[in-house]
């Protein structure tokens, strides 16, 4: 018996640790929102790395911008002086928007909703692979964050927290393959689930039945337990009805440039 | 055991390349996958076990910093590396042709097995397809990592015993 034992003694010690690895996968399916031990210490690790390099290459790139690459800046200062007028005329208009919404919220008896509270974080390093789709932020459970939270920025939704250490956390983008969210068509509020293509999103389960036109903007539902209601998700791109089926498939556009993604927001107080 | 510990430092280092400097040139899509690298040259140079316990380990680096299961990349890595250790053996190691070889075919296996492994444990649904769209490029990127890693690599390599080079002289 242990002369068989020493003769398959490296092909044993090969299933038994594939065997580690097959179980500790498996269990780690059952439990993906809970950041283990050895994850958050690992993430600890990396944490003053990430922000090393944060710090010295957006300190290369402010350096570039600001002083080495200034080519058509006059053109672009009287091009945007011009738009700066416009948008004060616009931002005139808006406020008396506003203030007519008030009216007509105190008239109708509404409630003032009050302001989500939000943290701000920053985005320190992507994902190690080129497959997934999520980010690393520098705020964690010591700033109150936790697993299964809503980030944001101003153009709309980016994804939610998957993992958190105490100083460092993981975000899982929308646009991963992994990722759906529950949304509707603000013009006809058709609903349906945003899923992740890399990329862009797709809009599954829309009625066929429904009208819903390219450049349609689509927001959150607030239905799928993360996300609050009417935050912006993508405009729609592509429409494809099949002949048969009581759905329709949408391609989306994101709304947000998941590319130049650099400053977003937590949102403690939106918790499932 | 000290050589491990360089390959697992090593491995560090290139996850948190992998996640800060390649992204800020190449973007959120393909870029070196220079933990594959790592792995395939275990696969051909370093002792069975000892490799299999680093390649295990630097795939579960790498799903701390990736992906959303913890493991997922330890399996996938260590399959790559059982497959490297059968299929490489074969093959003259001191020739440099080999690595280039090791990494068309590694990375082949490797997304094979990714999208075989979301498939059949995960709700990857159509993961498949943006592992597929970028393989033309990500194996460009992976010969180049080969081409700039394995200089550093062949560093770390276990030295031949005195014995093999005296019947070899």
């Amino acid at each position: 018996m242990l002369d068989l034992l020493k003769r398959y003694q490296t092909a044993l010690l090969f299933c038994l640790l594939l065997l580690c690895a097959l179980l500790l996968y498996s269990n780690s399916l059952r439990q993906r929102e809970h950041t283990s031990l050895f994850e958050k210490a690992v993430l600890q690790l990396a944490s003053p790395f990430y922000r090393t390099i944060d710090a010295v290459s957006r300190d290369s790139a402010a350096l570039w911008n600001n002083y080495i690459d200034l080519i058509d800046v006059r053109q672009q200062n009287i091009a945007l002086q011009e738009q700066l007028r416009q948008q004060k005329a616009h931002l005139n208009h808006l406020k008396e928007i506003e203030q007519e919404n008030q009216r007509l919220k105190n008239l109708l008896g509404f409630l003032e909703s009050t302001e989500l509270p939000a943290i701000p974080a920053r985005v320190i390093a992507v994902d190690a692979s080129s497959w997934f789709r999520t980010i690393t932020i520098d705020k964690g459970t010591n700033d109150g964050l936790d697993e299964g939270l809503p980030v944001v920025v101003a153009e709309g939704i980016v994804g939610r927290t998957i993992k958190c250490a105490s100083r460092t956390s993981r975000v899982l983008l929308i646009i991963d393959a992994s990722s759906e969210v529950a949304v509707l068509v603000q013009r006809n509020r058709t609903r349906g689930i945003a899923r992740g293509q890399g990329a862009q999103l797709t809009l599954e389960y829309a009625l066929r039945s429904h009208d819903v036109l390219e450049g349609d903007a689509v927001v959150t539902s607030g239905t799928g337990g993360v996300f609050p209601k009417g935050l912006p998700v993508g405009t729609i791109s592509k429409i494809v009805r099949h002949d048969y089926g009581l759905f329709q498939t949408l391609e989306l556009t994101p709304s947000v440039d998941f590319d130049r993604l650099e400053d977003v927001l937590v949102l403690p107080g939106e918790t499932p | 055991m000290k050589r491990m510990i360089i390959h697992l430092l090593l491995g560090l280092v290139f996850i948190l390349l992998q996640t800060t400097l390649f992204p800020r040139f190449l973007g959120n899509g393909p870029r070196p996958d220079l933990v594959l690298i790592l792995t395939l040259y275990l696969g051909i140079h370093e002792q069975p076990f000892q490799g299999a316990l680093t390649s295990w380990l630097l795939g579960c680096l790498l799903d701390v910093l990736s992906g959303t299961t913890f493991g997922l990349y330890g399996l996938i890595l260590l399959l790559v590396f059982c497959a490297t250790v059968i299929g490489g053996r074969q093959l003259n190691r001191d020739n440099a042709a080999v690595m280039f070889f090791a990494a068309i075919l590694g990375t082949a296996a490797h997304d094979v097995l990714l999208v075989t492994t979301l498939l059949f444990f995960a709700d990857a649904d159509q993961g498949w397809l943006i592992v597929l769209r970028q393989l033309p490029l990500q194996l460009i990127f992976n010969l180049l990592a080969v081409l700039a890693v394995t200089p550093f690599l062949n560093r770390t390599k276990a030295p031949k015993p005195l014995s093999l080079l005296r019947t070899t002289r």
